[in-house]
């Protein structure tokens, strides 16, 4: 895997996502036009947090952390998982102990979406 | 009790005198044949008319007296009944019958002797001088004979009225039957004179008689010698004849004096009996001694005082029953007097007790509405320190409620003061907020930029941490603003609930002020009630301390009163048994209810 340069580590609840900074357009107030990310856990999710903007579209998270370190390694994700994950699944980084996900901000809206609609 | 009067009263009454007249008619006759010569052949026409006569006189005389005693007579046969009036009247027929018997008496010997006289004088023809001697005889005669027959006659009359009164007569009525007449004197002048004139006259006529025979005889004599034998005669002739009709006259005469004297003395011998009975006090009520004239008015008068005695005495018996009636209830009275003053001494000892007890309740009372007194001006002084107090504070509590106000106003303005400032710190909370964001968008166009934009995200970054660290020292002061907005919220609470205590406790200090004020004004009047209740406890125990010097005074009074009591019940005693002594003298003295 190709190393990555910025993303934005993001909570949601208890879980942590990592965007690329590459496909957030502009991190904005939450509005009411957000999608939480919380829901993708099968959670509401809380009221405050910021929305990244990824085209006209948003998406809500509870904090958002600008990580400035270049070229970071990416851990690949198994094919299976990443088709499973609806292709939204990047891969994984290492920081501090942690491993992050990264999610593509778009893949993670579809299934927002997706899940908002119903099936 | 009554007893009816015995038959054949008016014949045993009238009967002396059938004995008197005849009697009187044979002293007469004796006379007659001793002292006068009656002429041959005329003694036996003086015989027969002298039997006539008296047999006549004697018989129409009787005849009169009981025409006169009708009504005695009738009583005694029955044939008139025993009522007031003919007992009054037969009462008056008897007091009449001795007078009537006198005239009678007179009547037949003096108007016999005339009628006598006369007759013989017409019929024998004797000498006029004998004839008219013989007539002087019998009015000589009548009076002893009348006087004879009376005094015969009243101790009958006597005898008939008592038994009138034994017939049921009342002294009343035999009082108005036998009116009282004072002539006594006279009956005895009358008696003295006829006992006396009748023998001097006999005895003077007799002499007078013999000495004019003899005058004569000697005067018809021739010589002195004959003069001589006829006195010599004479002498010897005696006076047998003379004595005897002397003694025969005396003896009349004292027979008439012994009769005077047993009808006169009798009535005064018989009061004599009465009075010595009243005087033994032996009363008996009716009974009067029948008298005559003076005798007759002493007897009524000292019935009439045995029965005003009797009355008084009754009176007296009465009035004795009725003292000892009434000692004995003065006695009964006297111990029940006694007795109740006794329970009245112990009444009023026990009310002295109760009088000295109520006294010392009463100086106690006094002395402690004294107390209360000076207490209750105690009570006055502390209400109006109190009162003042409760001004005092009512006055700190309307300053400490200014303060109170003063603090809440100020705490108002405070609080309003931080919701500015905390307005001001959520602006800039916004605004470091937007930096926040911007920070983190340049951050983001900064790593977005690669290289060229490294340092730019690092200033972004730099300012993004500023911006949180703004945010983190914002939200740190609204956390500050919010506890100054709790506190002063708080204090805005306290401060109204200290401005409410402070208004209710100003009320409170009102309503206690005023109560105070009411206190003062009620522990006043009580003051004044209880120096009034004091002056009336002291006046009261001044009343107590006279009623107990007032219930000794009685209470002395009454034991004197008791002891009094027992003197006087012991007094009434002795008048019980002097009533009663009284009462047994005048039982004696015969004081009985007839």
């Amino acid at each position: 895997m190709k190393p990555i340069d910025g993303i934005a580590l993001c909570r949601v609840g208890e879980a942590r996502l990592a965007f690329p900074c590459d496909e957030i357009d502009a991190i904005a107030a939450v509005g009411p036009d957000a999608l939480g990310a919380a829901l993708a856990f099968g959670d509401v999710g809380s009221p405050e947090g910021k929305a990244l903007a990824h085209g006209h579209r948003l998406l809500q998270v509870d904090s958002v952390d600008v990580l400035a370190t270049t070229a970071l390694a990416v851990l690949p994700v198994p094919a299976v998982i990443a088709r499973a994950a609806g292709g939204a699944l990047a891969g994984f980084v290492l920081l501090a102990g942690d491993l992050w996900p990264i999610v593509s901000v778009g893949g993670l809206l579809d299934f927002l979406e997706s899940r908002r609609s119903g099936p | 009790m009554t007893t009816p009067l015995p038959k054949g009263r008016s014949r045993w009454l009238t009967n002396p005198s059938s004995v008197a007249v005849p009697l009187g008619a044979l002293l007469g006759v004796f006379y007659v044949a001793r002292v006068v010569t009656l002429p041959e052949g005329t003694r036996g026409w003086f015989a027969g008319l002298v039997i006539l006569l008296v047999g006549g006189f004697n018989l129409a005389a009787d005849a009169y007296e009981q025409g006169r005693l009708r009504t005695i007579r009738g009583l005694g046969d029955g044939t008139i009944s025993s009522r007031p009036d003919t007992l009054e009247r037969a009462a008056r027929e008897a007091s009449q019958a001795g007078m009537t018997t006198f005239l009678l008496a007179f009547a037949c010997l003096g108007g016999g002797s005339l009628i006598l006289a006369g007759l013989w004088y017409l019929i024998a023809s004797p000498p006029l001088a004998v004839a008219v001697r013989v007539g002087l005889v019998g009015l000589l005669l009548g009076p002893l004979t009348a006087v004879m027959a009376n005094l015969l006659v009243l101790p009958r009359a006597r005898q008939v009225i008592e038994e009138l009164m034994a017939a049921g007569l009342s002294r009343e009525a035999l009082a108005t039957a036998l009116p009282g007449r004072e002539g006594l004197r006279r009956r005895l002048v009358i008696y003295a004179g006829v006992g006396a004139a009748t023998p001097m006259l006999l005895v003077a006529d007799a002499n007078l008689h013999r000495w004019f025979a003899l005058f004569e005889r000697l005067a018809q004599q021739p010589d002195d010698a004959a003069a001589r034998l006829v006195l010599a005669a004479e002498q010897s002739a005696g006076t047998s004849d003379l004595i005897l009709l002397g003694v025969l006259l005396i003896g009349t005469v004292v027979l008439c004096g012994w009769l005077a004297g047993n009808a006169l003395g009798q009535p005064l011998k018989r009061l004599g009996g009465e009075t010595e009975r009243l005087a033994q006090g032996r009363y008996e009520r009716g009974r009067v001694v029948i008298a005559e004239f003076e005798p007759w008015a002493a007897a009524n008068a000292l019935s009439a005082m045995e029965a005003h005695l009797l009355d008084a005495l009754v009176g007296a018996q009465d009035a004795s029953k009725g003292i000892r009636t009434a000692a004995e209830e003065l006695v009964e009275n006297g111990a029940q007097r006694e007795q109740g003053a006794a329970e009245q001494s112990a009444a009023l000892m026990a009310t002295t007790a109760t009088t000295e007890e109520l006294a010392r309740s009463a100086r106690q009372i006094s002395a402690n509405a004294q107390r209360v007194s000076e207490i209750a001006r105690t009570t006055l002084l502390a209400a109006q320190a109190g009162k003042d107090s409760a001004e005092a504070f009512t006055s700190a509590m309307g300053q400490v409620r200014q303060g109170n106000q003063a603090i809440a106003d100020s705490v108002v303005k405070l609080n309003k003061r931080v919701q500015q400032v905390g307005r001001i710190i959520e602006f800039i909370d916004g605004i470091a907020d937007k930096s926040d964001l911007l920070a983190l968008n340049a951050e983001l166009e900064g790593h977005k930029a690669g290289s060229v934009g490294q340092g730019f995200g690092l200033v972004a970054a730099e300012m993004r941490r500023l911006a949180e660290n703004v945010m983190t020292s914002t939200r740190e002061i609204s956390r500050l603003i919010e506890d100054i907005r709790d506190a002063t919220n708080a204090a805005v609470m306290a401060t109204e609930a200290g401005v409410k205590a402070t208004d209710t406790g100003a009320g409170l200090a009102t309503t206690v002020r005023d109560g105070l004020g009411d206190i003062v004004e009620f522990a006043n009047l009580s003051a004044d009630a209880m120096q009034s209740i004091s002056l009336a406890t002291a006046q009261q125990q001044a009343g107590s301390d006279q009623l107990v010097s007032a219930m000794e005074d009685i209470n002395r009074s009454t034991r004197k009163n008791l002891e009094s009591a027992g003197e006087m019940a012991r007094t009434q005693g002795e008048l019980v048994g002097v009533s009663r002594e009284l009462e047994q003298a005048i039982t004696t003295f015969g004081g009985t209810r007839s």
